[in-house]
């Protein structure tokens, strides 16, 4: 696998059947306190509108292209790696945060206790050793990837022999961009009629923050 | 200190029996990660695999014995007195009335062969009341026993040979994950998944045939969908020739199913039954995998049988990619633990499992007295709960060992502090892959927690019974319990999973039966020797079927399904499940909902003559209209309490619980 392109996640939207280890996964390698969160999953559909399916969408940070947290953020806690990671200093963090309002992605997460806001920083203590996020590791149906680039969109552990090929998610409808960010997050989804019925609910839930769950 | 990581093995009442890679770092368990020796797992775990790390070391795990006060509260005591206690009034009912005044339950909330420990206990006691059969599963095993004669099927990694997969009754998206994922690998290779679910499911969501069928009624179905194969042409004749019994007296009754009727009886179309049908039989290799919920019925033994046989029928037993998958015991090869005492002279009784509440009320001569729960939970997860509830209540001593507080300590005299499956070494098996995995010791007991064996050994010593087989060395006795022949093979399980049963990977491969006749038994003699059912497969309509006179009054049939992120009323208070696992709700049609003014959103009461239930109302266009649905597994307060409406009674075959054949109606709470 390339470890020179630009870091991202996978999510085969065929395979994800939302059981949420990527979630557990990423708070015990993280350690992260029980009110900070930094991966989801959206349930597309749960109403089952027309008889469809529910399908699930596991997200986190997306590490943008253009990333608003970092061009918000007036104490420059956030920043942006030259290998493409978006990474939060806690030390700088003043905790106004205005990167939780200007992310369209719902994706960092507040630690009441610290008062400081944190964020999925892409295990970087585990791909700078080769290795790829716990929430990747964890996924027990291979649906969730790590990719170094969107030009080897073969992800870690799982080929994707099957169609439907990955696209980038900011091409999916329903995941906006309004902003430009451009989110390194690809999907395979499944297209055809299917999508009119599932897209809908989700520029509503990728800002919502509590997933669309109860 | 470095890390250590230690091999081991989920030993939860699941399908997937996970290899686990346990870290620990400091005396504390840091992380759980799959082993990707165990061949069928594969390196993954599932989420409650994961929350081991929080379950552990939650704050509300039991260290210390509990004792109920006075004033009914439970508060902590010292192991000396409850242990001198309990000996005390174990000691005046055994006196008193003999020791069949003393049930002792073991559930099924963990593996382990060390449980058969217990017997060093109980035989000196001088015998003990139980339940027989099982909640979960009895009649299709006995169903499998009675066609092909054991309970066994292929290894799961050879459905990625299938080119077509039929999921009968099963949602292994949600509670086989690793299943699952072959699965998907099979559909990616080109090979059709078919499934029967009256619900839609993240199963039924990817697959590319889905019918949804009433349910109970899978007899009818399975001998239909034997009609039109055989009708067609497209049964194995050579195969039933050569290594099928009684299928004559089989092919007349499938010709009491013409497709009319069992459209009927199954409310599916007749174009779905010969869509089902004919694909399924034409599409070789063929893999039929039934799920445990189309035998939570009355009839279910011999609905299970009528669906066993459509592999057979159709030439799909013993080639890889096809074959009956329900259970596979193949890895079930311990010995009992050595050198426990001798049964000779003692007294036994029983009764079925699903009768639990009536039995603790109705036993004479002598009645229940005391009542010993291990592994167990059944105030959530017994039928008919409320006679769970008065049962209980009606003992002089309960006593419970858990790692939690449950609905059932709530009711507890003494609740003894259970260790972790991390703290003691034991052999595990499994029921869907063939390895045999051990379960070795990653951390001490905390402070206050004593593990079931050294219980056992404190009341044989206050009892003065013999501790021979407590005296025993650990890993001695452990390669004792291993089969003849197998005792080296401990230490080569601290380094893999090992398949111990010489069987091979393709189930019945030689095609030689263990059944009376050596075939297939399409027609099985011992079916009516020992439970008195007909011969041949056969459909009767249940007794809280749609057709039955329970019809009028209570119009909806609740199933009450497994969920992936808990197993029954175990996870579900542990703070890293509670936020990935989705709400409890009743699944209800919108035509269902409609018709009693329920909305989404409203709390619904779910009722019957045995009782009601509280749930949230979630419209759900995917349900088949006239069934509705909560998630079993009540874990917390808040959870449905649905078996207060569900019924004890026993199926066919097996001794087997009807969870799913429970009529209710539905109104705004």
């Amino acid at each position: 696998m390339k470890r020179t392109g630009r870091p991202g996640f996978t999510l085969d939207l065929t395979r994800c059947v939302g059981c949420g280890a990527c979630v557990l996964a990423c708070r015990i390698e993280n350690r992260l306190p029980p009110a900070v969160s930094w991966r989801r999953v959206l349930q597309v559909n749960r109403s089952r509108v027309g008889g469809g399916p529910t399908f699930h969408f596991s997200v986190s940070c997306h590490h943008c292209e253009n990333p608003p947290c970092v061009a918000v953020c007036p104490s420059r806690a956030l920043d942006k790696r030259p290998d493409g990671l978006v990474l939060l200093d806690a030390d700088r963090c003043i905790g106004c945060r205005y990167c939780e309002m200007a992310c369209p992605f719902g994706a960092p997460s507040f630690d009441s206790e610290a008062g400081v806001m944190t964020k999925c920083h892409l295990c970087h203590h585990r791909i700078d050793e080769g290795s790829s996020p716990a929430c990747v590791t964890g996924c027990p149906t291979g649906a969730l990837g790590f990719t170094h680039g969107g030009d080897d969109l073969a992800s870690e552990g799982e080929e994707f022999t099957r169609e439907p090929a990955l696209i980038p998610a900011s091409d999916a409808p329903g995941f906006s961009d309004p902003a430009s960010a451009g989110p390194g997050f690809w999907v395979a989804e499944p297209g055809g009629a299917i999508r009119s019925t599932w897209y809908a609910d989700l520029a509503a839930l990728l800002g919502r923050g509590d997933g669309g769950g109860p | 200190m470095e890390p250590r990581v230690v091999r081991t093995v989920c030993p939860r009442n699941c399908y997937c029996t996970c290899g686990m890679l346990a870290t620990v770092e400091e005396g504390r368990l840091v992380k759980i990660e799959g082993d990707p020796k165990n061949l069928a797992t594969a390196g993954e775990v599932c989420v409650k695999g994961l929350s081991y790390v929080e379950r552990v070391a939650s704050r509300e795990r039991l260290t210390s014995p509990l004792r109920r006060n006075g004033k009914g509260k439970l508060e902590p005591v010292s192991w000396d007195d409850a242990l001198d206690e309990i000996v005390a009034g174990l000691w005046s009912v055994r006196k008193e009335t003999g020791p069949l005044g003393v049930l002792y339950y073991e559930g099924s909330g963990s593996h382990g062969a060390l449980s058969g420990l217990s017997d060093a206990f109980w035989s000196p006691f001088g015998g003990i009341t139980r339940a027989h059969g099982d909640l979960c599963w009895p009649a299709g095993l006995e169903a499998t026993r009675l066609t092909y004669g054991a309970n066994r099927h292929n290894h799961p990694n050879l459905t990625r040979e299938s080119r077509f997969i039929l999921l009968w009754g099963h949602n292994p998206a949600e509670t086989n994950i690793h299943q699952w994922r072959l699965i998907l690998e099979a559909q990616a290779a080109g090979a059709t998944v078919a499934v029967l679910d009256p619900r839609c499911t993240d199963t039924t969501d990817a697959a590319d045939i889905h019918f949804q069928p009433r349910p109970g009624t899978d007899g009818a179905l399975a001998l239909g969908l034997a009609q039109i194969i055989v009708t067609d042409g497209l049964h194995d004749g050579d195969f039933l020739r050569d290594h099928g019994e009684g299928v004559d007296a089989y092919l007349d009754r499938i010709a009491e199913f013409p497709p009319e009727r069992t459209a009927e009886i199954t409310g599916l179309e007749v174009g779905a039954l010969r869509n089902l049908a004919i694909s399924y039989a034409r599409k070789k290799p063929s893999l039929l995998i039934a799920g445990f919920g189309l035998q939570r019925h009355s009839h279910a033994g011999q609905a299970m049988r009528a669906v066993a046989l459509l592999p057979a029928l159709t030439g799909n037993i013993g080639i890889p990619g096809g074959g009956w998958q329900y259970a596979n015991l193949t890895s079930h090869v311990f010995r009992p633990p050595p050198a426990l005492p001798s049964q000779e002279g003692t007294q036994s009784r029983s009764f079925p499992t699903s009768r639990l509440g009536r039995s603790l009320q109705e036993l004479s001569d002598p009645p229940l007295r005391v009542a010993w729960f291990e592994k167990a939970n059944p105030v959530s997860q017994h039928p008919r709960t409320k006679e769970v509830i008065l049962g209980l209540a009606g003992l002089e001593m309960v006593v419970v060992v858990d790692q939690f507080l449950t609905d059932t300590t709530r009711l507890a005299h003494y609740v003894l502090p259970a260790k972790s499956l991390f703290e003691e070494e034991d052999l595990v098996n499994a029921y869907w892959h063939p390895y045999v995995q051990l379960r070795q010791k990653v951390l001490d007991p905390p402070e206050g927690v004593k593990t079931e064996t050294e219980i056992w050994r404190e009341l044989c010593l206050r009892f003065g019974f013999p501790t021979e087989s407590f005296d025993i060395d650990p890993t001695d006795r452990l390669k004792a319990m291993l089969p003849e022949g197998h005792e080296g093979a401990l230490e080569a399980l601290r380094e893999s999973p090992l398949d111990l049963s010489g069987l091979g990977d393709v189930a019945w491969e030689d095609r030689e039966f263990e059944t009376p006749s050596g075939k297939v038994e399409f027609t099985s003699e011992a079916a009516t020797q020992l439970w008195g059912v007909d011969a041949v497969p056969s459909f009767d309509a249940p007794p809280e079927g749609h057709l039955s006179g329970l019809a009028e009054k209570y119009p909806l049939q609740l199933l009450t399904c497994k969920t992936r992120e808990r197993i029954h009323s175990q996870f579900g208070n542990l703070d890293g499940i509670r936020e990935v696992e989705r709400p409890r709700v009743l699944d209800i049609h919108p035509e269902d909902a409609a018709a009693r003014g329920l909305s989404d959103g409203d709390v619904a009461r779910i009722w019957n003559a045995r009782g009601s239930a509280e749930a949230p109302v979630h419209l759900n266009p995917g349900i088949r209209p006239g069934v509705v649905h909560v998630l079993e597994g009540r874990c917390v307060p808040d959870d449905p309490w649905m078996n207060l409406v569900t019924s004890d009674g026993v199926t066919d075959m097996g001794y087997g619980a009807v969870f799913y054949e429970c009529r209710v109606e539905v109104e705004l709470a």
